[in-house]
């Protein structure tokens, strides 16, 4: 590869040939902040946020939309373009909901004002992505809080429109990264700019309720959005009742999804959590049992090698199509509905934990099912999906990552204090994450090549080149069949 | 001085419908006189002649941007006209479509022959259908007379954005794409159209190009001031008692065009400032009025010469309702990008408005100047970076008329 040297701030720094002053930056550990870019998407340099001054040029140049180049001079930090900075955030904070730490209740915005006994079972405050957002973070990190300018109402609805996604308009910033992830990385085209000056606004194609787009809930966008405004939406209050229902037995599935992208959620990293630590969380909320998905996450894959076997032998002619997760199912049915009768293996790794629980168990354990309460912890949006859309699901409820970790807090479920616990029901085997790249998952959908990739590999199973495909909405790739079977 | 017309030589003189009273006055000699020449040398041609400038505001080197596309690996190429005249208080382009639209037409050619294009585009403001028509007309014409060779000719509608005047977020709007700019490089005469060799030119440049190649870049560098050759075409509006267009070397100055050609101002007042180069120009004031009107002179004194429209304005005038309006334009008119624009233009407008409404605050001043200049700095493209430039030229030269209540 060829490399250039450039300087940044003085300091001599090499970098590939190609590489924009951003990333010729970050290679030599050195920050420069910004909201649009994105690793996985097209440049947008629309956020300005990442502006350097550049010997030679007249003014500031966005850096992750300026190739770096052999002996260039860059300087990412000075006066200027620090209240450039500054100046960007105090307008983007000044129509942007600052509820960051907000109670419903008693109207204040700050933490401090909160009341403990008020609090204790009150969950209608905080924004969603609060200690998880970079809008946040940024303005921290160039101590903005509000501007000279007046702050507007923008009064924007929210969308709740399908089961897994909350939208709200009023803290979008048009980054465009829920663009870029929906049309460029996953093939999608769910969402779309409209309107322009100071009336645009990204809303689902046509600005229809996002539950009429093509959106599958693959989760994405949320895990792109770079603020509040997408988000998984958040059930978590709905397990209160059961948790104090007497007579109910509440059970939680814990999948491998949802033990990844826990550990990666900012305020864990760094804690070195384990699975024992979160048992024990778990416990302190009264949740009754604690089982681990791995087993049932292992009888799906082994289930569609069977299937796919015993359909080879009927001489059922290729593709054949396995799903990771619901967002993928919906993807084909929406997009190759002649294909949906290809897709092989049963029910997912929760329905069948759920299913074993309220039938088997509850019959030895001597429950009446109907106590039984499922609630199933999941890295996967489209998990909420499934639940929702597929009639008489043994899961009650899904929580995602962030509405646990809100709930570990409220409820004072501390780690540092909690002696780890095992599983009431642990598994057998090891966990398999089929393919994972384990590249990110800080929210709720996990890594990378996904839906697009899908898309292509669809398209090449049509011509007759594969015969198996395993389609993933949210992790990892398209794998082939001897990577399965070393795994199994 | 005198008006010299070059883009506007047929102007009245023919009828515009009809493609042989155009040839008749000399029309399409100079497409032939191309054709037998190198494609180099005519390139070379434009290039001597003083650089020929784009008339659209810029003032970038044509030749430039020929030789740019010429020597650009691609074996399909195009030539855009931008005829997407948006900007308030100019109608230029207008008036050499509507009078003659085939001085354009071979400007084009000439120039697809020149970079070896094999389509050529008019890109049209839709708020000009009957000039759309007669493009359509003309060029079927020209198709009829064999004239456009195998070049392909046609005629695209705008659809009402002033953004898509811009060079890129045109080619976008061409594409069937959301009209915003793109990222500069790869620039146009590399990638543009469809991602091929694109030379995009205004309306007034094309117009000249007959001229220069029939009577040569000596000819034409002859003409107007030495690092802005030629003629410019300006128009002018506002409180002017003969608000016309007029064309003329570019030696003139800003005086002769308003008191000679403009017959002064109206109902005799006094003249309070002028606007330059459209809703995002700077204003000058009596002072000033002795610039010739070139890129550069105009340049020095911190304004651009634009399309070369001149708003004149009276001292009844409040420049505070002056600037209010050109804010109410780019808020409008921002196609919601990038931050400091999207965003910028609409406090630009409240905070005025507040000031206007009486309930102007101290810290109001100050507030306009720094995001102006924030504007000016960090605004994706030129909409954005221009938008404040009124605003911050209307508070140095007239504080007064921003009156601050608060104490």
């Amino acid at each position: 590869m060829k490399m250039i040297s450039l300087t940044i701030n003085n300091i001599p720094v090499t970098a590939p040939a190609g590489s924009s002053i951003l990333e010729a930056a970050a290679s030599a550990g050195i920050h420069i902040p910004s909201l649009c870019w994105h690793p996985d998407h097209a440049v947008k340099a629309a956020c300005r946020m990442c502006m350097v001054e550049v010997k030679g040029r007249r003014g500031l140049v966005p850096s992750c939309a300026t190739a770096a180049a052999e002996g260039m001079e860059v300087i990412t930090e000075s006066p200027e373009i620090k209240s450039v900075r500054r100046m960007n955030m105090e307008l983007l904070l000044s129509n942007h909901p600052m509820d960051c730490h907000h109670c419903a209740r008693n109207n204040t915005s700050k933490v401090s004002d909160l009341s403990k006994e008020m609090c204790s079972y009150c969950f209608y405050c905080d924004c969603v992505k609060d200690g998880n957002c970079e809008l946040q973070d940024l303005a921290e990190e160039l101590d903005v809080t509000l501007g000279d300018f007046d702050w507007i109402d923008r009064g924007q609805k929210m969308d709740n429109s399908t089961p897994s996604i909350t939208k709200e308009l009023d803290k979008c910033i048009l980054c465009r990264r829920c663009v870029g992830a929906c049309s460029e990385v996953q093939g999608v085209c769910a969402w779309s700019i409209t309107g322009r000056g100071n009336e645009s606004a990204i809303l689902p194609v046509l600005g229809r309720p996002l539950a009429e787009s093509p959106c599958v809930q693959c989760g994405q966008c949320v895990h792109d959005c770079p603020t509040g405004a997408l988000s998984a939406k958040q059930e978590f209050n709905k397990l209160f009742r059961p948790l104090d229902d007497r007579k109910k037995k509440v059970l939680a599935y814990v999948s491998s999804s949802f033990i990844r992208d826990f550990m990666n959620l900012r305020a864990y990293r760094g804690k070195k959590l384990t699975e024992q630590n979160l048992v024990a969380a778990l416990h302190r909320l009264h949740i009754d049992l604690v089982i681990s998905g791995a087993d049932y996450e292992r009888q799906v894959m082994t289930d569609i090698l069977a299937d796919w076997k015993e359909k080879r032998a009927a001489g059922i002619s290729a593709p054949l199509l396995s799903v990771s997760s619901f967002a993928a199912r919906k993807f084909i049915e929406k997009n190759f509905p002649d294909l949906t009768r290809q897709i092989i293996g049963g029910p997912s790794a929760m329905a069948r934990c759920a299913s074993y629980l309220k039938d088997e168990w509850a019959e030895k354990e001597q429950i009446d099912p109907a106590n039984i309460y499922v609630v199933a912890l999941s890295g996967i949006l489209s998990d909420k999906t499934e639940i929702a859309e597929i009639p008489d699901h043994p899961v009650d409820l899904v929580l995602t990552p962030i509405e646990m970790q809100r709930m570990f807090n409220r409820c004072g479920a501390d780690f540092d204090l909690l002696p780890p616990k095992e599983y009431d029901i642990p598994s057998q085997g090891q966990a398999v994450i089929l393919s994972s790249k384990g590249k990110r998952g800080l929210e709720t959908a996990a890594a990378g090549l996904t839906l697009a990739t899908g898309l292509s590999f669809v398209r090449e199973a049509l011509k007759g080149n594969y015969e198996l495909l395993y389609l993933s909405a949210c992790d990892g790739d398209g794998a082939d069949l001897t990577e399965w079977q070393k795994l199994l | 001085m005198n008006e010299y017309r070059v883009a506007l030589r047929n102007v009245g003189k023919i009828d515009p419908a009809s493609i042989d009273d155009y040839i008749r006055a000399g029309g399409y000699k100079a497409l032939e006189k191309a054709r037998s020449m190198d494609q180099e040398a005519i390139i070379s041609e434009i290039e001597r002649s003083g650089r020929l400038r784009g008339r659209g505001g810029a003032g970038f080197s044509t030749g430039f941007k020929w030789r740019g596309a010429y020597n650009a690996p691609g074996d399909y190429k195009y030539i855009i006209c931008n005829a997407d005249e948006g900007e308030p208080g100019t109608y230029k382009d207008r008036i050499i479509l509507e009078h003659d639209p085939h001085t354009l037409l071979e400007g084009m050619l000439i120039c697809a022959y020149a970079v070896g294009a094999q389509e050529a585009i008019i890109y049209c403001r839709a708020e000009y259908p009957e000039v759309i028509r007669l493009l359509k007309h003309s060029i079927a014409a020209a198709e009829e007379n064999g004239l456009t060779g195998t070049v392909k000719m046609s005629v695209h509608s705008g659809a009402g954005a002033y953004v898509c005047g811009e060079e890129t977020a045109l080619l976008n709007s061409l594409e069937g794409k959301r009209g915003e700019p793109r990222l500069k490089p790869p620039y146009p005469t590399i990638a543009g159209y469809r991602g091929k060799p694109t030379v995009v030119n205004n309306v007034e440049t094309f117009s000249a190009v007959s001229s220069i190649i029939e009577k040569g870049a000596q000819w034409y560098s002859s003409l107007g001031s030495p690092k802005y050759t030629g003629t410019k075409i300006f128009t002018l509006s506002g409180d002017v008692e003969n608000p016309t267009y007029v064309e003329v070397p570019s030696v003139v100055t800003l005086r002769q065009l308003i008191f000679q050609f403009g017959g002064g101002i109206k109902g005799g007042k006094k003249l309070k400032a002028v606007q330059i180069g459209g809703n995002s120009g700077v204003f000058l004031t009596e002072d000033q009025l002795d610039t010739p009107m070139d890129f550069e002179s105009v340049s020095e004194l911190g304004a651009a010469l634009g399309s070369g429209s001149l708003m004149v304005l009276s001292e009844d005038r409040s420049m505070l309702d002056v600037v209010i309006a050109n804010l109410e334009f780019s808020l409008e008119e921002s196609c919601g990008k990038c931050v400091p624009c999207r965003e910028g233009t609409m406090r630009l407008s409240k905070i005025l408005k507040r000031i206007a409404a009486g309930e102007g605050r101290k810290k109001d001043l100050n507030t306009l100047q720094e995001l102006g200049n924030h504007m000016k700095l960090a605004a994706f493209c030129p909409l954005g970076q221009s938008a404040a430039v009124p605003v911050l030229s209307a508070l140095e030269k007239f504080p007064k008329d921003f009156p601050i209540q608060e104490v």
